[in-house]
């Protein structure tokens, strides 16, 4: 089986790079619904990140490095979404996955989940994802480049947003 | 559905990636490295033959009528559109390793100057048609019958040339300025 850092010419922290992995897949889950678009986006992600990881001065950075290089080319990816379909069919969309969610228990909370942060504006879907991996504010503030104050915020807005989607679901 | 903070992380992280992703990235990784390598094996070898191809003559003293009315063709257009064309997903790459607010700043002056780039590409294809016009007329005024050729010849690089090029700019220009638009929207202060 072929294995992340297998080769020796792939950087050392290929092996850490594979262990986050799951936090750019869920990131750019997303971002993005089609499988085949967000497979294409984690590739873009990973390129970005090995060609940067000769600069990483400290490797216990790398979870937050990696997910700062999602978010930024995710924001980017967006346009790509939305110049091959119609921006109000997406939303239309989202709401009908989020409508039809309760018909399937088992996946159905993630699969709302993911349909109500695409709706979510992205600035506030930036902070609200990284809150849901384990970062705190100030970390935040660092990976996005603004105060403490407008994370919290924009946090705010985000759930604010997310408890909308909710109680119109119900 | 609970939604409270501990409920929506647990629910969040609870997500894995399908198990051969990490598999299919590493090929991928690899593959995106050995045609990187190709490539600038080829930008290598493509810039010496243009070099030569533009020197060889000229060291002879011997330059055909074909040769002389393509020159500004291999000379400006194929090597500007060469640099312009290729460059884009580097700098973008790169650009990436910011904080958002950095990143979207700098990608915004990037896209501007895709744009910009796009533009020069359309005006350089559009000067190339008139070239190419002109040079018909004055060979057929002019020239002899292998004035007239190249001449033709000529005329029909810079139709394909314009048509290629208006192609790409009115397919790179929406997309650009659709992901100027989402990127404006991270860079406001809410």
């Amino acid at each position: 089986m072929y294995r992340f850092g297998d080769t020796a010419l792939m950087h050392p922290l290929w092996s850490d790079v594979q262990l986050h992995l799951p936090r750019v897949w869920r990131t750019v889950r997303a971002y993005e619904r089609d499988r085949s678009a967000q497979e294409d986006l984690v590739q873009e992600i990973l390129l970005a990140v090995w060609q940067g990881l000769p600069r990483l001065r400290d490797p216990a950075r790398l979870p937050a490095y990696m997910l700062r290089i999602a978010h930024n080319l995710g924001a980017s990816h967006v346009r790509q979404a939305v110049r091959s379909t119609d921006r109000s069919h997406l939303d239309q969309e989202a709401m009908e996955s989020i409508a039809d969610a309760s018909s399937d228990p088992g996946e159905a909370d993630t699969q709302w989940l993911l349909d109500a942060l695409r709706l979510i504006p992205l600035p506030q879907r930036q902070v609200l994802l990284l809150q849901l991996e384990g970062f705190d504010y100030k970390e935040i503030a660092e990976m996005l480049g603004i105060s403490t104050d407008n994370v919290g915020v924009r946090a705010h807005r985000a759930r604010k947003a997310l408890q909308e989607i909710h109680d119109g679901h119900q | 559905m609970d939604i409270n903070d501990d409920a929506l992380r647990a629910l969040w992280q609870r997500q894995q990636p399908p198990s051969g992703l990490a598999d299919a990235m590493a090929r991928k990784i690899q593959r995106h490295r050995r045609v990187e390598q190709v490539r600038r094996v080829i930008e290598v070898v493509l810039t010496v033959a243009g070099v030569a191809l533009l020197t060889w003559p000229v060291a002879d003293g011997q330059l055909s009528p074909g040769q002389w009315l393509l020159i500004p063709f291999f000379s400006a257009f194929l090597v500007a559109s060469w640099s312009i064309l290729l460059r884009q997903q580097t700098e973008q790459r790169i650009a990436a390793h910011e904080p958002v607010s950095v990143y979207a700043s700098v990608r915004k002056l990037q896209l501007r100057n895709r744009l910009q780039h796009l533009k020069l590409a359309h005006i350089s294809a559009l000067a190339l048609g008139g070239y190419a016009l002109v040079s018909v007329i004055a060979c057929h005024m002019f020239g002899a019958a292998e004035w007239q050729h190249a001449a033709h010849r000529l005329a029909l690089w810079a139709i394909a040339w314009m048509a290629g090029t208006w192609w790409l700019v009115s397919r790179q220009r929406a997309a650009i300025r659709q992901e100027y638009r989402g990127i404006a929207r991270l860079g406001a202060n809410n």
